[in-house]
């Protein structure tokens, strides 16, 4: 993708039709600047300056934390006991998987590639899951125990919730946990999704070579993952959506992989940029986590950047952050190399030895 | 002096009501993934039934502006750096505005009769 920042808008473009939909709309478009002078390619230092990370996110409540771990850990909140939060999104992957879809607890495949958690406690209230459906991180994982993958909703041997609920308040240790974590509040999936959310919004990334080179170690990282990181933010285009320190701005775009899945489309039908379009996941120790893509289409980072290269489907929802690109093969090694660098070294933690077992 | 008694008339009885009738235009702008009011992140623009709002999109992303609020619907497609979008709202009612790409970025339009 093409920075404007750094390079000029290569397409002029004409007075675009948008779509008015619904009562009453009247709307038009003023003529667009066709080539916006562009400001000049910024300084390595300024650039650098936009990817400084921000200390931890302060843990408020260090108990419902705890308690967050073990109910993440445990598949007791599944609905046939055996599918944990733990069991698609494991620590020593950024908190997600490489398997291109994770099974349910029904016993069918996801339609999915599970999300990386990541970093997600800076999300700062975005929406939550590849099509957003969820406003909060408590919202997704009430759904996902209720109705989602960690259910057995639509099988024939559905498990009730106040079962699920059930099981965790007759296992003393966790009452005690609750009731340190959360006084006087009953143990229900409110409270269930309230420790887990919290726990979720711990999993900061580990200290990366890119962050040390970032803090100065012009050692850290390689002279071909330099090169990288400016292709990243300039020709590249790629920090239109992967921005600031945790390689993502929470935003939703059609980067032209599917043809089946509306993904942020089927939250907002209206919409047109909307249709095929997901949320741009962190690239934070992404070179842990192959396939690539929601729907686990690109096996490597090379064919990552050859689908970038390529521009993906040219359809009118297809982001304008998105066009083919000019690249040569040194351009895409460069690429590559730099998002090797940043693997968190150390992440992740071990599995707790849980409540009651 | 009976055309200039007319002529009188015709401005105080016409030309001034049209002109205090008159629609404003208003103007809001997206820049740093914001919605900027003068230059100032928005959280409500209170407006009248009429008015029209100048979406104009001033940052280097390329953003959209929408709403789902019921009765209030529409979409200004995608809007690249440099583009504005007009937008007239016909009737009174609080309108929840959003950009799609970039869910955060939101603010209020209340519109008085």
């Amino acid at each position: 993708m093409l920075s404007t920042r750094a390079f000029p808008i290569r397409a002029a473009f004409s007075s675009s039709v948008f779509i008015a939909v619904g009562l009453s709309v009247i709307t038009w478009t003023l003529p667009a600047q066709a080539q916006a002078p562009q400001p000049a390619p910024p300084d390595i230092r300024e650039l650098k300056a936009l990817y400084q990370r921000p200390p931890a996110r302060p843990i408020e409540n260090g108990a419902l934390v705890e308690l967050g771990r073990f109910l993440f850990w445990d598949s007791r909140i599944s609905a046939s006991g055996k599918t944990a939060c733990a069991t698609c999104h494991f620590p020593y992957l950024g908190w997600a998987t490489t398997d291109d879809r994770s099974r349910g607890d029904s016993g069918r495949r996801t339609s999915r590639k599970s999300q990386p958690l990541i970093g997600l406690g800076h999300a700062d209230g975005a929406p939550v899951g590849w099509d957003g459906r969820s406003a909060t991180l408590e919202a997704q994982v009430k759904s996902s125990i209720s109705t989602g993958s960690m259910s057995m909703h639509n099988t024939d041997t559905p498990v009730k919730l106040e079962v699920i609920e059930a099981r965790i308040r007759e296992i003393p240790q966790y009452v005690e946990k609750f009731n340190a974590a959360l006084p006087n509040t009953p143990i229900n999936i409110d409270s269930i999704a309230t420790a887990i959310a919290a726990f979720e919004r711990t999993m900061e990334p580990g200290p990366a070579p890119f962050d040390r080179w970032i803090a100065g170690d012009e050692a850290a990282i390689s002279e071909s993952a330099k090169r990288g990181f400016v292709l990243f933010n300039g020709k590249a285009n790629c920090e239109a959506c992967h921005s600031g320190w945790r390689f993502t701005n929470d935003s939703f775009h059609d980067i032209g992989t599917t043809t089946t899945d509306f993904g942020r489309g089927q939250q907002l039908k209206s919409v047109k940029a909307m249709q095929y379009a997901f949320k741009t996941p962190t690239l934070r120790s992404v070179a842990l986590r192959p396939p690539y893509m929601h729907n686990a289409s690109e096996m490597n980072l090379y064919d990552v950047v050859k689908h970038y290269e390529k521009g993906g489907i040219d359809r009118p929802s297809r982001s304008a952050e998105i066009f083919p690109l000019q690249l040569s093969e040194q351009d895409r090694l460069d690429l590559v190399a730099f998002m090797q660098t940043l693997t968190g070294m150390p992440e992740g933690e071990p599995a707790p030895k849980l409540p009651g077992r | 002096m009976r055309r200039s008694v007319a002529l009188m008339a015709t401005v105080v009885g016409v030309i001034v009501p049209a002109l205090q009738s008159a629609a404003d235009e208003h103007v809001v702008s997206n820049n740093n993934m914001q919605f900027l009011v003068n230059d100032a992140k928005v959280e409500t623009l209170t407006i009248k039934v009429g008015d029209q709002v100048v979406f104009r999109n001033d940052d280097r992303l390329v953003h959209n502006v929408y709403s789902r609020t019921p009765g209030f619907e529409f979409d200004l497609g995608t809007m690249r750096r440099g583009t504005s979008a007009k937008h007239t709202f016909p009737k009174a009612g609080s309108v929840d505005i959003e950009c799609a790409i970039h869910p955060h970025m939101k603010f209020k339009i209340q519109i008085q009769p």
